[in-house]
This record gives C-alpha cells, sequence and structure tokens, in this order.
C-alpha cells in the first residue's frame, strides 16, 4: 500500500477485527464510506462489521488498482494537454484484462464480493461482480447451474416437472 | 472431495449454496443482466428461485435465440406474469420481428418506470401509433433505440412484398432507407419535439387512409 504522508489515511476494521489502512482516495471508491466521510470529516477509522478481512482486502485492491488506472490516466492527460485516444483504449483494455484476472475466483468469493460490493457500494465492482454471475449461469442447464452454485433442489419431482410445462421455451437447448 | 456435488439431499458444510444466501434484490440484478428466457430457466433451481425472473427490472427478448412459436410464448409469459410488486422496468431491450408487444391489451403497456427502451423490428403503420402510445405512457424515459428491421420470414409468409412494407415507413431527412430510419434516439432534451413528430407522423398517416 503506497502511502504519501500529504494524503489522509482512514483505517478500515473488517469482521474479524484486521486492519487496513488506505488513503482516503482509495476509500472514498466506496459509496458507503464516501458518504461516511462527507457527514463527519474528521472520521479515521471506520469498522465494517460486514465484512470479512480476506473480502474486504480484494476490495480495496480492487479499489486501488481502478485509482491507479484513473490517475494514470489524469496524469497523461495533464501530460500531454489531451489524451490520446489509442493510448486512453489501450489503458482501458488493460484494466478490463485486469478485472478478467480479478474475477477467477469460486464462487463462493463471489457470492461475498456482490454482498460487499453492495453493502459497500462501488457500483463498478458491483457490475463487474453481478455480470461474473450472469455469465456463470448462461449456457448452462438448470442442472449444471444448480451444480456450479451447490443449489439445493428442495422441489419435487412433480412440482419440477409442473413447472417446466409452464415455461417450455425456457429449456430449449439453444443457447 | 468424494461426495458429488449432484446428489441434492447431501450438503458439505464447505458446499453451502452461497448463491441463495444472496438477498433477492441482488439475485433479481443477476437475473437481469441475462436474455429473459436464460433468466427464467432459473424458475426450476429451488423454491426460492420460482418466482425471482419475473421480478427483473430488465426484459431482454431476442428472436434469434429461440424458434418462433417459442418466442411468442415467451414474451406473452414475460409480459403477463410479471411479479406485480416489481412493476419497474428499467431496461426493456426488445429484438422482435414482430409487434407482439402492443398487439394485445393495450392497456397493459404502460411503464411508468421504463427507462430505457431498445427495440429492433419492422416499424409499419400500427407499430408506430403503438410505439407512440406507449412512449406518451412512459414518463421516465431516458433513452430510445429504435431500429428498422425488415423481417424477411413475415413478409414472405404473408406473400408481402418488400416494397409493400417500405412504403409505409415514414421518410427521414436523408430518403427512405429501408433498413433503418432512426438509429441511437437519445431523447433527452429533445424530448417533446420527438413526441410531436412521432404524433404528427401517425396522424398524417390515418388522414392520408382515409
Amino acid at each position: 500500500m503506497a502511502r504519501s504522508s500529504t494524503e489522509n489515511m482512514i483505517t478500515l476494521m473488517s469482521s474479524d477485527g484486521e486492519e487496513f489502512m488506505v488513503t482516503e482516495k482509495v476509500a472514498r471508491e466506496c459509496t458507503t464510506i464516501r458518504n461516511m466521510l462527507e457527514d463527519d470529516c474528521v472520521i479515521t477509522n471506520i469498522p465494517l462489521p460486514n465484512v470479512t478481512s480476506d473480502i474486504l482486502s480484494m476490495v480495496i485492491e480492487y479499489c486501488m488498482e481502478h485509482v491507479a488506472a484513473a490517475e494514470k490516466a489524469a496524469a497523461e492527460t495533464a501530460e500531454k494537454g489531451s489524451s490520446s485516444a489509442p493510448a486512453a483504449a489501450k489503458a482501458n483494455k488493460d484494466l478490463e484484462e485486469w478485472d478478467k484476472a480479478f474475477m477467477n475466483v469460486d464462487v463462493y468469493t463471489l457470492c461475498d464480493l456482490i454482498l460487499a460490493a453492495n453493502y459497500l457500494n462501488v457500483s463498478g465492482l458491483l457490475d463487474l461482480t453481478i455480470q461474473t454471475a450472469a455469465n456463470l449461469i448462461k449456457g448452462k442447464s438448470p442442472e449444471q447451474i444448480r451444480k456450479t452454485f451447490h443449489i439445493q433442489n428442495d422441489l419435487s419431482l412433480e412440482e419440477e416437472e409442473k413447472i417446466r410445462s409452464q415455461t417450455p421455451w425456457a429449456f430449449e437447448k439453444s443457447e | 472431495m468424494a461426495t458429488t456435488a449432484m446428489s441434492c439431499s447431501q450438503s458439505e458444510p464447505n458446499q453451502m449454496d452461497h448463491l441463495s444466501s444472496l438477498p433477492d434484490e441482488l439475485l433479481v440484478t443477476i437475473l437481469s443482466f441475462m436474455p429473459t428466457h436464460i433468466a427464467a430457466r432459473t424458475c426450476v433451481l429451488s423454491r426460492r428461485f420460482r418466482h425471482l425472473w419475473k421480478a427483473s427490472p430488465s426484459l431482454q427478448f431476442i428472436s434469434e435465440d429461440l424458434p418462433y412459436e417459442n418466442f411468442m410464448a415467451m414474451t406473452d409469459h414475460a409480459l403477463f406474469h410479471r411479479n406485480p410488486s416489481h412493476p419497474l422496468i428499467s431496461a426493456y431491450r426488445v429484438k422482435c420481428p414482430k409487434p407482439i408487444l402492443w398487439q394485445r391489451g393495450k392497456d397493459l403497456l404502460k411503464f411508468p418506470n421504463l427507462k430505457h427502451f431498445d427495440v429492433s423490428l419492422c416499424f409499419h403503420e400500427h407499430n408506430f401509433e403503438a410505439i407512440t402510445m406507449m412512449l406518451h405512457n412512459s414518463p421516465a424515459l431516458e433513452s430510445v433505440k429504435l431500429v428498422h428491421e425488415i423481417p424477411d420470414f413475415i413478409g414472405a409468409s404473408r406473400g408481402r412484398k418488400r416494397k409493400d412494407w417500405e412504403s409505409k415507413l415514414p421518410c427521414n431527412a436523408d430518403g427512405n432507407y429501408p433498413y433503418a430510419y432512426f438509429r441511437n434516439l437519445h431523447l433527452g432534451e429533445n424530448r417533446k419535439e420527438f413526441m410531436k413528430w412521432l404524433g404528427e407522423k401517425c396522424s398524417s398517416k390515418r388522414h392520408a387512409k382515409s
């Protein structure tokens, strides 16, 4: 975590008591925290009872990466007067690649990340995780979806048959 | 792990169903990120998922993915079985071969919270009136995208010539484009003018006919 003496540091505390020191800029990526900071600007220690340390460290990693990318883009724009389109496109693509690699997690972590992104209100991360979950559902049969997410089927065979018969178009083989 | 995840009566502690631990609101958001016929597939996953897809704020009908009969059944089902406590359709992406959306019960086509409307179909006179009515009843609209497409198979099956369809299209400023006469039409400030223009187009069509 790069520390700059000129920036305010904020301590985020996970549900299991671990403390994470981040710059105010990174913390502000979370709308929930930004609102807290705006309501009371002297706050420096924020307990997050809904987020575990391993998930919080991932959320912070995401926010830092995105803050760094935004800062880099801003610096380049300031340097050259205007941002060059190919460079900006490349930076965007790099960030997309980073997001994609970041989403290489198991379904449990993914679900926890969705909850954390929703609670902390990190819209970019929420979109990314929701899209990833949606992609895991697309192109799969109900059986495969259940297996992927370990969903307990509490419907009886008869019930399932009945439900299927109401929307047969949803169970066509085609994608 | 020796136990297979397939046997649904067994559950290892570390094979907890995390997805179902998400609140409905987030599950519905996940379902809104996919075409309607795929979201609907989740109705047999478990009791929890039974009706969730009907609360999705987004409908995406994609005709290419389904046989015609199934497509019609899907749009009917999805429009008429929506969860009434979640009436908001904030995004509405439609790609359909026929104006199915407003053929049945025009009263049902009031989506007061509709924000995004994106439709590809063949706009002939009839559709045009219906679409105007729909847009008038959607005060929250932020963006509209209408792409005109010539539906090959419908035209063919009814023995219509392509020219007939085209002749019913209003011209845009550049003349009568066979495949698109307005695209990426973002309302916003021009909303009023757009509505007026649509209204005029429809009434002039009616006058011309009588």
